[in-house]
């Protein structure tokens, strides 16, 4: 497997999901510092009470990320598996003597991988450069604690998860229509659920693991759908 | 007798319709056999239940004495194949594409030297996506022989090439096959060219092999030649799924 998935690697090029993953970086840290700042502009705003916290500023981050980086593994995924099990490049694909359940896994393994490094190195990035300048010049009141810094961090790893598992998801609907668009569309549709529930939750940390499982379930379906859809597959 | 590919009786349906039906073809080891048919006869569809990639409805195939269906990946090792437009990984070069495939099949090759057969040696690190059309198809034929299969199944070969480039793939066919004993199986619809190459033709129409002939022979009954013949085989005509 991990021949295949290098393999997999050295074919396909990365560049435009590089620069996706560094377009989201500026995006999410200005924003960050734009929802930590607003409570110093409308002090007496009740709805900004979300952001009155590190919890919550780095929370609704969180939140963006799994929107972003549910739709880079979409994007991957419509070309890394619809496109190539599609038309004729499925044709040089199914002539390799190769299992086809190997080539698919090796294929699914280098998108959710890589969709959830980026999740974690951008997001990471991002809320690393917050909590330094939180430590030197704070936006939020309050000291900055060590468990508040563990705890987003464990989010974070939550969110980057679950922006691969709902790309899953997407993925099956656009495998099955053989669409890049539909693919897409699936991909918004599922992290806009997400991240609706996501951001109603915000202050229970927990509840974002539970969402976490109950996705991971049909997403697993999903990946065992596309294992049996490839193996009966003729070209 | 050995034959390098087989079929008895295959067939195969789609939504229903019978493409391909009660299909015989016998290639001997070290034959060149030119497939000849209308568009939509089903040559293509014949060339991929050979190699595995559809399941014949009925019937059974087999390639150097292997089942098509149960031995498929053994088949896809020993051959080497072009089938339909050439796909390739647009952003690598000629070279790259071939050490990719290489690693697939796990097989040992020379890349280098798969080029310089087709005339690419000289691409460098140039991208796939910038070559021509003749290019691509030169590079689908170095792709098909850099493991030195034992058979050689190619669809269409020499579409898109040149009158340069047809007569280095007929001299690379014809060399590949005396100097190294490939079987070679080969569909065209250019009929000189296929004359010229094969030591057998076969010609497809209503889903099975209609007739075989040595392209020597033609001559002697059809003083038209191929064409004459081949329109005489195909006149009644009908088309079906490629």
């Amino acid at each position: 497997m991990n021949k295949l998935t290098a393999l997999e690697l050295r074919r396909t090029s990365l560049r435009p999901y590089r620069i996706a993953a560094l377009s989201i970086f500026p995006v999410m840290l200005g924003l960050l510092y734009l929802l930590a700042s607003l409570p110093r502009w409308e002090p007496y705003s009740k709805d900004l009470d979300v952001l009155l916290d590190r919890d919550g500023v780095t929370g609704i981050v969180c939140v963006l990320c799994v929107f972003a980086f549910a739709m880079v593994f979409a994007a991957m995924a419509a070309k890394c598996v619809v496109e190539e099990y599609s038309g004729k490049r499925a044709v040089l694909l199914f002539s390799y003597p190769v299992s086809r359940r190997k080539i698919l896994g090796a294929k699914l393994w280098l998108v959710f991988g890589y969709t959830v490094l980026s999740a974690l190195t951008c997001g990471g990035a991002v809320l690393g450069i917050f909590f330094l300048t939180e430590w030197v010049f704070p936006l939020c009141p309050g000291a900055l604690a060590a468990g508040t810094v563990v705890s987003v961090f464990l989010r974070l790893l939550w969110s980057a998860l679950l922006a691969g598992v709902l790309g899953l998801i997407a993925l099956w609907f656009g495998f099955r229509k053989k669409s890049v668009t539909a693919t897409l569309t699936a991909g918004v549709i599922l992290s806009l659920i997400a991240c609706q529930v996501m951001s109603v939750t915000v202050g229970r940390p927990i509840s974002w693991l539970v969402l976490l499982v109950v996705a991971a379930v049909p997403a697993a379906l999903c990946a065992a759908g596309l294992f049996r859809e490839v193996e009966k597959m003729e070209v | 007798m050995e034959y390098a590919i087989s079929a008895r009786g295959l067939a195969k349906s789609f939504r229903g319709r019978e493409v391909i039906r009660d299909c015989t073809l016998e290639i001997k080891r070290g034959e060149v056999y030119g497939f000849l048919g209308e568009n939509g006869a089903g040559k293509t569809t014949v060339f991929k239940m050979l190699l595995g990639l559809l399941k014949p409805s009925a019937g059974e195939a087999a390639v150097l004495g292997l089942d098509c269906v149960r031995q498929s990946p053994e088949i896809l090792r020993r051959t080497g194949s072009l089938i339909e437009t050439p796909v390739f990984y647009e952003h690598l070069s000629a070279r790259e594409n071939l050490e990719i495939h290489l690693a697939y099949l796990e097989a040992i090759g020379d890349p280098e030297e798969a080029l310089e057969l087709v005339g690419l040696q000289e691409t460098g690190e140039q991208p796939v996506a910038e070559f021509s059309l003749g290019m691509r198809q030169r590079l689908a034929v170095a792709r098909a022989i850099v493991h030195r299969p034992e058979v050689l199944i190619l669809d269409e070969p020499v579409n898109g090439l040149d009158p340069a480039g047809i007569h280095r793939m007929r001299e690379l066919f014809l060399h590949l096959n005396r100097e190294e004993g490939i079987t070679i199986l080969l569909s065209s619809h250019i009929l000189h060219e296929v004359e010229q190459t094969a030591s057998r033709i076969g010609i497809l129409t209503h889903g099975r092999v209609a007739a075989e002939v040595d392209p020597q022979e033609i001559g002697k009954d059809f003083p038209g030649g191929m064409e004459a013949y081949y329109l005489q085989v195909v006149g009644e005509g009908g088309t079906g799924h490629e």
